[in-house]
């Protein structure tokens, strides 16, 4: 723990760490785990909680035979129990160059997040993965289980550096496509990507749950600019002519609004849970209140 | 609107075109490295999309620079406006305050109209037009200099009162002429408001003027005393003549009120036609003497000629004294007048300090060291308060003037006599020159301290001035003009406007003058005789003061101020001044408020860039 806290406090301190020791994610649908844990799994086992019942076949424990039911109907039917098993989190950080913006940085905001959830993850015996988003492809960190995990995570989340332009949409299918094991997904990116609707369809076709960290900065919200200015995109150099008025920054707060609107819209349509923060957002309370009241964590 | 100096427009193109091609110009912009332009780019096009005039409205500051521009230099071209009333930026007001001016033909009456149009001329001011008022009556008054407060010009012009004085507008004109010379820019525009009624104006630079005759008044229904005066007559008796004359267009009927010391003395019924002139005699007015008024009864436009008023002279013995060792002319000459009652000697007599002599004539004898007041008449000799001293001998000089207007001088021509020799006077600075020979004064004239003096530097004898026809003339003039300080206690009578000089005893430190509206004036007496200027008011003053009781008339007595009839042109060195309604047209100028208007521009386009609009 000594170990961990001195690494980790760049991104986490250790009050804060055991405050969240208790808290778990929370996962709506049920996803088959690979080893036992704590989550309540597609899988019938051993748990004391009832889960159905099956007809007898012949080999079947008889242990297992619910002699209640046989006295009443006369047939043999076998009482099948829960498994419980470790659950799949996957933790996606969009590392492009527009997420290097704001003071704290929307990355390190986001990597904050990243390094919450997995050590709340951790805690509950669940299964950790992450994956650093960048260009098209995915970098990914293989799932860790375990809170001894978390030093390896956490180096492994503070060694992303902000790089280049990141296609939501081909990174995020890359992402689906070389993951088999199905849980739950924390997309932690700004969204500035014009088709990241194409990504998050193909972590919903791949029966992830999907959770989308909408991380913006504050001068992104309201922006300080005044004056002829010639905009560069960071990411992808592109430059514009624009001279700041009042009507172009309210229109610039009619289209932030459109464009945040438009993502959580189409996250209620298809079940992916929306959490919007920005940089400025006490980082404290976003973990033990807002994810809190979000359903995220319990 | 209209232009003083429309090519200046023509500054716009290039100072516009100069604009015009800074915007052209790729405008510096500041780099600025933003997380994603996504978001600007959809919330430019949106605004593109949405408004039709996006690239107008993305100009703004050019067009505000450009409009800015236009107004500054429409103000540089001066944009005039014609407009109606005596506006200028610069003007002089002229209010004839002469009699004629209290006509009552136009309500309240002409003066009061001209100061409703000089009241309303400083309501139409602009904030930086400058008035400077004046009047014009016997002396010109500035009344208010060039200012541009309403208030004070207002104020003035509201507590200005018409005199019962001629005009003098020709000073009025030199001084308005004078004061906007000083000024710099365009000449100012002068404003007459005036009946018209004020002599020939000559001498003026007539051709530069810029001015509006504004013509007050509409007819003329006045009668009028345009003289009154006393004459005494070789019996000793006294006449009083009074002139009448009739300025109105119809026949008017009156009376004819004359007092003598307020008493009623005659009443007559005249009757005038249009344009009659008549004269009235009172004869054989004797007794203690006094003053004699005569009032018309009647009721015409002026008030201020309908009186007039004369003072008649003490009738009484002249006491003169002839210290001559002999001189049958001058003998025969004093005793002409009946009155005279003539005492001769061949030296000063011994009592000559304690008898009080009217005149005392020195032929060639010296007059003693001091003389008492009085009037004296020195003949070839001088005395030591006299005007001039016995100076160079003269030998058949020759006579090159003399004064006709003193009294003394009147109807006398020196130049035709003819003189042996004599002495060359000269004379002290209090004396006037009678006399002028190719030499120096021959003849001197003077009064100080109650003693008047006429000094010749010839002898009678040697000369034939006896015997030319102006003698007993000079002699007759001598006797008034030297008797008359003494014999007028009764008092004076003058034209109003015109200086009075009050003759009073010695050791009189002040005097106080009281109008004929009650006004009091306290004089401090430095010389004699004491001059007083304010004879603005027509009719009786009185004198009081430490052994002073007395008093003199003002009578206006001009038939260019009786006659009310208003001119409808005046000129000035043959430029004619036609007479115009109130509503002149004058250009007014607007550059001020164009130069405001395009300040205001550019603070709105100081506050459009820095607020982003």
């Amino acid at each position: 723990m000594e170990q961990l806290t001195q690494t980790t406090e760049d991104l986490l301190t250790p009050d804060f760490l055991r405050k969240i020791e208790r808290l778990s994610l929370v996962a709506k649908r049920l996803f088959p785990g690979r080893l036992r844990g704590e989550r309540r799994s597609t899988k019938r086992g051993a748990s004391v909680e009832f889960a159905d019942y099956r007809n007898y076949t012949v080999g079947d424990d008889f242990r297992r035979v619910d002699w209640n039911v046989y006295a009443r109907l006369e047939k043999l039917f076998l009482k099948l129990f829960v498994e419980e098993e470790d659950l799949h989190v996957y933790i996606l950080v969009d590392a492009s160059e527009s997420m290097s913006f704001g003071s704290p940085s929307k990355l390190l905001h986001a990597k904050r997040i990243a390094a919450a959830l997995s050590y709340i993850a951790l805690s509950n015996l669940d299964r950790v993965g992450l994956a650093a988003l960048t260009g098209t492809s995915a970098a990914t960190l293989s799932p860790k289980r375990g809170k001894p995990s978390a030093f390896g995570i956490f180096e492994w989340l503070k060694s992303i550096e902000p790089f280049g332009t990141t296609r939501l949409a081909e990174s995020l299918r890359d992402f689906s496509l070389r993951t088999s094991r199905p849980g739950v997904v924390i997309v932690a990116s700004d969204f500035f990507d014009p088709d990241y609707q194409k990504g998050l369809a193909a972590l919903l076709s791949r029966k992830f749950e999907v959770t989308a960290l909408h991380v913006l900065d504050q001068d992104e919200v309201e922006p300080p600019l005044v004056g002829d200015l010639l905009m560069i995109d960071s990411e992808t150099d592109e430059r514009r002519e624009i001279t700041i008025t009042q009507t172009l920054l309210r229109k610039y707060d009619q289209r932030l609004a459109e464009f945040c609107g438009g993502l959580e819209s189409y996250c209620n349509r298809y079940g992916v849970n929306y959490v919007r923060t920005t940089n400025q957002s006490p980082f404290e309370d976003l973990i033990l209140g807002y994810l809190r009241r979000r359903g995220m964590v319990k | 609107m209209s232009f003083l100096s429309p090519l200046s427009l023509l500054l716009f193109l290039p100072l516009g075109g100069a604009i015009v091609l800074l915007y052209l110009l790729k405008l510096k912009r500041k780099e600025r490295v933003v997380s994603s332009v996504m978001l600007w780019r959809d919330a430019v096009a949106d605004i593109q999309a949405n408004a039709p005039f996006q690239k107008l409205k993305k100009n703004l500051l050019l067009f505000l620079q450009l409009a800015a521009l236009l107004l500054l230099i429409m103000g540089v071209a001066r944009p005039i406006v014609r407009t109606k009333g005596l506006t200028a930026n610069r003007i002089v007001v002229i209010l004839d305050s002469s009699a004629s001016m209290q006509s009552t033909d136009v309500s309240p009456s002409r003066f009061g109209k001209a100061k409703t149009i000089a009241l309303d001329t400083v309501r139409r001011m602009g904030s930086g037009d400058l008035m400077l008022v004046i009047t014009a009556g016997a002396k010109t008054r500035v009344v208010s200099p060039f200012t541009s407060d309403k208030r004070a010009l207002s104020a003035a012009i509201s507590g200005l009162a018409p005199a019962d004085t001629h005009c003098n507008m020709k000073q009025a004109l030199v001084l308005a002429i004078s004061l906007a010379a000083g000024q710099t820019g365009p000449a100012p525009r002068i404003v007459v408001l005036s009946d018209g009624r004020f002599g020939a104006l000559t001498d003026l630079p007539g051709r530069n003027l810029r001015l509006d005759f504004v013509k007050i008044g509409r007819e003329s229904d006045n009668v009028a005393i345009t003289g009154i005066d006393s004459r005494k007559t070789l019996s000793g008796e006294q006449e009083v003549f009074i002139g009448l004359r009739s300025f109105s267009r119809r026949e008017r009927s009156f009376n004819l009120e004359i007092y003598l010391n307020d008493q009623l003395r005659d009443l007559r019924e005249e009757t005038l036609k249009p344009g009659e002139m008549k004269q009235e005699m009172l004869g054989d007015v004797t007794g203690a003497g006094g003053r004699v008024t005569a009032k018309l009864d009647v009721r015409d436009d002026l008030a201020a000629d309908n009186t007039g008023s004369v003072y008649l002279t003490r009738p009484r013995k002249i006491s003169t004294l002839l210290v001559t060792k002999g001189n049958i002319f001058l003998q025969n000459a004093l005793n002409l007048d009946p009155n005279t009652q003539l005492t001769r000697a061949e030296s000063v007599p011994a009592d000559f300090d304690k008898r009080r002599y009217d005149l005392v004539v020195f032929d060639q004898i010296a007059p003693p060291a001091s003389l008492p007041p009085g009037g004296y008449l020195l003949v070839n000799t001088a005395a030591a308060q006299g005007p001039a001293d016995l100076g160079a001998k003269a030998d058949m000089p020759v006579i090159v003037g003399s004064d006709r207007r003193h009294p003394v001088g009147a109807y006398v021509d020196f130049a035709a006599a003819r003189i042996a020799e004599g002495r060359y006077l000269k004379s002290r600075d209090w004396a006037t020159t009678l006399v002028e020979a190719t030499g120096g004064p021959l003849g001197v004239a003077g009064q100080k301290n109650g003693r008047r003096f006429v000094q010749l530097g010839f002898s009678l004898l040697d000369s034939d001035f006896p015997l030319r026809v102006g003698f007993p003339i000079f002699i007759t003039n001598c006797l008034n003009w030297l008797v008359e300080s003494n014999a007028s206690e009764a008092g004076d009578s003058t034209r109003t406007g015109t200086t009075m000089m009050i003759d009073i005893p010695p050791n009189t430190r002040t005097i106080t003058v009281e109008d004929p509206r009650g006004a009091r004036r306290t004089l401090d007496v430095t010389q004699t005789p004491v001059a007083f200027e304010n004879t603005d008011i027509a009719g009786v003053y009185k004198v009081r003061g430490k052994g002073v009781n007395k008093e003199f008339a003002c009578n206006l007595a001009s038939s260019e101020e009786s006659n009310t009839e208003p001119k409808d042109v005046f000129a000035v060195e043959g430029k004619r001044f036609t007479a115009t309604s109130k509503a002149v047209s004058t250009n007014r100028e607007y550059y001020g408020y164009l130069i405001l208007l395009a300040l205001a521009v550019l603070c709105f386009e100081w506050y459009a860039y820095h607020r982003r609009l």
